[in-house]
């Protein structure tokens, strides 16, 4: 009886090599065959290249074209060198989005993150955490918009979250809290963080069930009490999946636009715009097509930088770098 | 059929499915030269706009599809994106006085000065509505809603405090002051969810003290931080400093909901708050009433601020001359009277069946074509955008810190400088 886990190479040899569309025969294929035999894993290819090729690279490069001239839209563009660069950094307001982008991220890496890690420590070995992590994870289940006006809600004067303070007693926290710089900012980020909470929880919950138990197990033989596993074993542990939340929310608070335009629209006077509203107002609202086209070039190559010097400093022994 | 066949038209169908994907954008462009696209990113419009191009297909053998998009911001961009081209929506609506100043300047738009002339001859509209639909005297825009700014009351909170509606300014201020006196706020103000909103007030104010003030600021001769720009500005910070407004962040995005339940007495807004209000059950006349506030001075009690949401023609389209011919037709009272009875939209038409239109707003309407007020074009559209876009956020600045007057106006008269030097060179 023939070995069935023997891999022979032989039939190869003679039928020629295996495609997706079956194992093709050698024997006196036409000329048009035996090219678009060549051709066919292009073809497979062709509509991945087309939607990166179309909808990034042109997108980018165009991006990057436009940012170096004026462009309303409706007539052509007019070559401006680096003056929407240098008009970004001058204006005010392009440094009051990049503080705010700051602050975004700040509270990013704070809730979602740091606030995810911990849930995901405390409800690994509580009871009822099946219902607790359902309850916790909901709300990523939401569009942002909804997010948005469910919270707008909750902030006005008379909304869910004074009325609460007021009842308790505490009145003197009640406020307009989408009114005022960095108020609105940081009540936004409470807002994005709801949901974002729950993602995060669950890759750091994931990252915990990888660590083998028989190093935990190791470590409490040899004394370990649960502050020593958590910073000695399980943090160091986790730094791939934290290396991936941070990133996720690091670009995520980069990128924070609709729950700003739908909440504040940047406002009042611009207190809550963060670089992505601005750029989307350059372009949309103001039709300075260029502008915008520095802002997006400056945002992505801040992102972009970012996550090349995070991801070689956090991942630069593990397998994933 | 053998293996080679069979690998043979597998290749053949995935070239034709992908030569069938490349193709068929073009062979659906095909379209039929009697139905013309008309755009816009009111949802609300659809049923109207879809009635009136059946109607007009019957009459003039002309039909339209009806385009919409659900955000403002893209419908913008496609459009203007689309106008120095074939491509070009051949019907769209758009904003109008200097919102459609630069279309106009680039050539993008058909002339219809004649199309208004007729229909102005026929009494369907008055001749002071054109202005402000175009520019030098030659109109690029038709009316396809007229809206007024208006105060809307609450008849049960005025009637419950022995409040009568204000023919002064003297009255206005004592009514203000009796609501607030009785828990009701004055007048409602939302410059947080709605940050054009900022310059509601501001336009008033300046159309009911100096309309003639208020037009010179807007065409960049008399300045944002003029001395009676100043001084009109102080009477509305004695206002807000008065606790005669709602205080920010009130509001999340329902207006109507305060208004309904009487704890806010007055809004100044445009007269299509009257459809929020129907959807929130209040009626007209019974609910709430509404009157076009007193001047402060003599020449401010004739003022009135017109909006008005154009339809406009594009000059590239291959369709332009179709869409001029269906524009005609929805100027007339046949095609009015359809958009009337099918769009829930007040129609700008003087000749559109009464009861087609709210009575309230007949009356007002009337009024105008009664040269009773003079038209004054809404902050938004009087001046150019460049300026508009960033003054609503000084000024909602303002209504946040009172006590930044003098830095709001001195920031918004640098906005205008430099728009007007950079436009004067061109």
């Amino acid at each position: 009886m023939p070995d069935t886990n023997q891999v022979s190479t032989e039939p190869l040899r003679k039928e020629g090599p295996i495609t997706a569309l079956g194992r093709a025969p050698l024997e006196a294929p036409t000329r048009a065959l035996a090219l678009l035999r060549k051709i066919e894993p292009y073809l497979y290819l062709l509509p991945a290249l087309l939607l990166v090729g179309g909808l990034l690279l042109y997108s980018v490069a165009h991006t990057f074209a436009i940012s170096f001239t004026d462009w309303d839209l409706i007539t052509p563009p007019r070559f401006a060198g680096l003056k929407n660069y240098i008009d970004a950094i001058r204006d005010p307001t392009f440094t009051r989005s990049f503080s705010n982008t700051l602050i975004w991220t700040g509270g990013s890496l704070l809730l979602p993150v740091a606030g995810g890690l911990l849930l995901a420590v405390i409800l690994e070995r509580i009871p009822g955490q099946r219902v607790l992590k359902t309850l916790i994870y909901l709300p990523a289940i939401l569009s942002t918009t909804v997010v948005a006006a469910i919270w707008s809600y909750v902030y006005t004067n008379n909304g869910v979250l004074n009325e609460t303070l007021r009842w308790v007693g505490l009145e003197a926290l009640a406020r307009p809290w989408l009114v005022f710089a960095p108020t609105n900012t940081l009540a936004m980020i409470v807002a994005s963080s709801w949901r974002a909470l729950g993602p995060s929880m669950v890759l750091f919950l994931v990252g915990l069930q990888t660590i083998p138990p028989e190093l935990i197990e190791a470590a409490k033989i040899d004394g370990a009490g649960e502050r020593i596993l958590f910073w000695r074993i399980k943090l160091p542990l986790l730094r791939p999946i934290t290396a991936i939340v941070v990133i996720m929310s690091v670009i995520g608070s980069f990128m924070t636009f609709d729950l700003v335009w739908v909440m504040t629209q940047g406002g009042p006077g611009r207190s809550s715009e963060t670089l992505a509203v601005t750029m989307y107002r350059q372009a949309f609202i103001m039709w300075r097509m260029g502008y915008a086209g520095a802002v997006a070039v400056i945002l992505s190559t801040i992102v972009i930088a970012f996550s090349i010097f995070y991801l070689r400093a956090t991942l630069k022994r593990s397998a994933l770098w | 059929m053998n293996r080679n066949c069979i690998v043979f038209l597998r290749q053949l169908s995935a070239l034709a499915l992908i030569a069938a994907l490349l193709l068929g954008g073009s062979i659906a462009a095909q379209d039929d030269p009697a139905v013309i696209d008309w755009a816009n990113d009111a949802a609300w419009h659809e049923a109207g706009q879809d009635a009136v191009g059946e109607a007009s297909l019957g009459a003039t053998g002309i039909g339209v599809n009806t385009v919409i998009f659900t955000s403002t911001d893209s419908y913008q961009a496609a459009v203007r994106g689309a106008l120095p081209t074939e491509d070009a929506f051949p019907l769209f609506d758009w904003w109008f006085g200097y919102r459609m100043k630069d279309l106009v300047d680039a050539g993008l738009l058909a002339d219809v000065t004649d199309i208004w002339q007729t229909h102005i001859d026929n009494g369907g509209y008055p001749a002071s509505m054109m202005g402000s639909f175009g520019f030098d005297g030659r109109a690029y825009g038709l009316p396809k809603m007229i809206n007024y700014w208006i105060v809307f009351y609450n008849k049960h909170v005025f009637a419950e405090h022995s409040l009568e509606v204000p023919t002064t300014w003297d009255e206005l201020m004592a009514v203000a002051e009796a609501l607030k006196s009785n828990g009701v706020t004055p007048f409602g103000l939302d410059v947080v969810g709605c940050r054009w909103c900022s310059f509601i007030w501001f336009e008033e104010m300046m159309v009911r003290v100096d309309p003639a003030l208020y037009q010179s600021v807007m065409s960049g001769e008399t300045a944002y931080n003029d001395p009676q720009v100043i001084a009109i500005m102080e009477q509305w910070r004695d206002l807000l400093d008065a606790g005669y407004f709602s205080q920010p962040g009130d509001f999340a995005d329902n207006w109507a909901e305060p208004f309904v339940n009487g704890s806010i007495g007055m809004f100044l807004i445009g007269d299509w708050y009257t459809a929020s209000l129907e959807r929130a059950g209040f009626i007209a006349g019974e609910d709430y009433g509404v009157f076009v506030m007193p001047g402060i001075t003599e020449a401010g009690n004739r003022s009135l601020i017109i909006e008005g949401r154009p339809l406009l023609i594009a000059e590239n389209s291959p369709q332009r001359d179709v869409a001029l011919e269906f524009a005609d037709y929805f100027m007339s009272v046949e095609g009015q009277t359809i958009w009337a009875e099918t769009s829930d939209i007040n129609s700008p038409s003087l000749l559109a069946p009464e009861e087609t239109r709210p009575g309230h707003l007949v009356d007002l309407a009337n009024a105008v074509a009664n040269g009773e007020y003079e038209l004054y074009t809404r902050y938004w559209e009087a001046t150019p955008p460049q300026i508009v876009e960033q003054v609503v956020d000084l000024l909602g600045q303002f209504v946040l810190d009172p006590a930044s007057l003098q830095t709001v106006l001195d920031g918004a008269e640098q906005i205008a400088q430099d728009y007007w030097a950079s436009a004067g060179g061109e």
